[in-house]
């Protein structure tokens, strides 16, 4: 009995000693992720829609793969919605943003939060040369094609077609929402085309 | 001059990615650019080291029997810690792109094969220089096929570009055969070296 008793109490004890060394770091740490976390999202909201300083969460029936819309305001009143969406990449969820102008839906820009593509092929989707497209969109469908040059085209990532799909489809999904959402209210009655 | 010995020892005559040939799962994944690479391969040392010198200062008190167990919850313990620590003070971009296999140094077999052929049978500091040797071996490793990968796959190095036409750019050699072909050529020229030298390992 005693040889047993031994080893279990000395894994108990290192345990108990990791599990309270663990508690300090992450005490320590909590705040720090946090205020990380929270910095990128408020980063990236004023980066898409220049200006905005009060976003306001409104309530929506998630659709598709739309998971919140923000309304932003600056001081002059409203400035446009932001949209958050998890479309399904090449491996997993894409969390991403889609800003757009609440004149007449035009998307203000489009940022990649989280995901877990491909590195070097479909993790390229970060890099500002592929986000920049979108700036300024609002012909939809958008379609992806190898060398884009039209209104309604987005140029493919080399290697990474299911990715740019997924993007493309959740800009998509966000100018589709804003031609359905209140039309009434809108200043000049919307502007799809 | 004993720990400068043990240094070396992992950094070339048993580096681990060249010579020892272990932990090629990480290598294959993280190496498709230098600043992965080099945050990994820190990384990894920084936990093999405070693992090592903890072990080889318990090396007394850990009954045999409960060894292994023992050293997985000191592992997994630093790698939580490291993780903790780089999600607060890391550029988050990092963090993405590293995903599990920060997690996945708890199984990492360089932390395991040293903790139990080395620091649980050394004192302290010739334990910690055997893992920081190891562990900047690995880095090492890491670099020299990232800084290749990331150049003929991306056309850069550390994120700089250097060929910026999209067309001479190998695809190949971002994605997993690329590092295969890598870790080959680099391992061919380091016993071509090592043999023109007469060095008698081969």
């Amino acid at each position: 009995m005693k040889h047993m008793i031994k080893p279990a109490l000395a894994l108990f004890a290192a345990a108990a000693v990791m599990t309270a060394l663990l508690g300090l770091v992450h005490a320590l740490t909590l705040e720090p992720i946090e205020n990380q976390l929270k910095r990128t999202r408020e980063r990236i909201k004023q980066e898409i829609l220049t200006g905005a300083d009060v976003f306001e969460e409104l309530v929506v029936e998630p659709s598709g793969s739309i998971v919140r819309v923000y309304e932003a305001f600056n001081g002059d009143g409203p400035v446009g919605y932001l949209l958050e969406l998890s479309p399904a990449g090449y491996s997993g969820q894409i969390d991403l943003m889609v800003g757009l102008s609440s004149v007449d839906g035009t998307v203000a820009g489009m940022r990649v939060l989280k995901h877990s593509e491909t590195p070097g092929l479909g993790a390229l989707a970060v890099k500002e040369s592929f986000y920049r497209q979108f700036d300024g969109r609002k012909l939809i469908p958008l379609r992806v094609v190898k060398g884009a040059s039209g209104e309604d085209e987005i140029d493919a990532i080399t290697g990474a077609t299911v990715t740019t799909q997924a993007i493309a489809g959740a800009v998509n999904e966000a100018v589709e929402w804003y031609g359905g959402y209140h039309p009434e209210t809108r200043p000049n009655g919307g502007g799809r085309d | 001059m004993k720990y400068a010995k043990l240094i070396r020892n992992g950094i070339i005559h048993e580096n681990p990615v060249f010579v020892q040939l272990v932990a090629l799962c990480p290598l294959l994944a993280v190496t498709t650019s230098a600043v992965n690479a080099v945050t990994l391969g820190l990384s990894t040392t920084a936990v093999l080291v405070c693992a090592c010198v903890v072990v080889s200062l318990l090396r007394k008190l850990i009954p045999n029997e409960i060894r292994i167990a023992a050293f997985v919850l000191i592992v997994a313990g630093f790698v939580t810690i490291v993780q903790l620590l780089m999600e607060a003070y890391l550029p988050p971009s990092i963090n993405e792109m590293l995903g599990i296999f920060i997690p996945l140094i708890v199984v990492n077999c360089i932390v395991f094969s040293r903790l139990e052929s080395f620091a649980s049978k050394n004192t302290v500091l010739p334990s910690a220089a055997d893992a920081l040797g190891m562990g900047l071996g690995f880095t090492l490793g890491l670099l020299i096929v990232g800084v290749i990968r990331e150049f003929l796959g991306s056309g850069s190095v550390f994120g700089f570009e250097l060929l910026t036409d999209p067309s001479s750019h190998m695809l190949i050699m971002i994605l997993a055969p690329g590092a295969f072909f890598t870790l080959g050529t680099v391992i061919m020229v380091k016993n071509y070296i090592g043999t023109r030298r007469g060095g008698s390992r081969r």
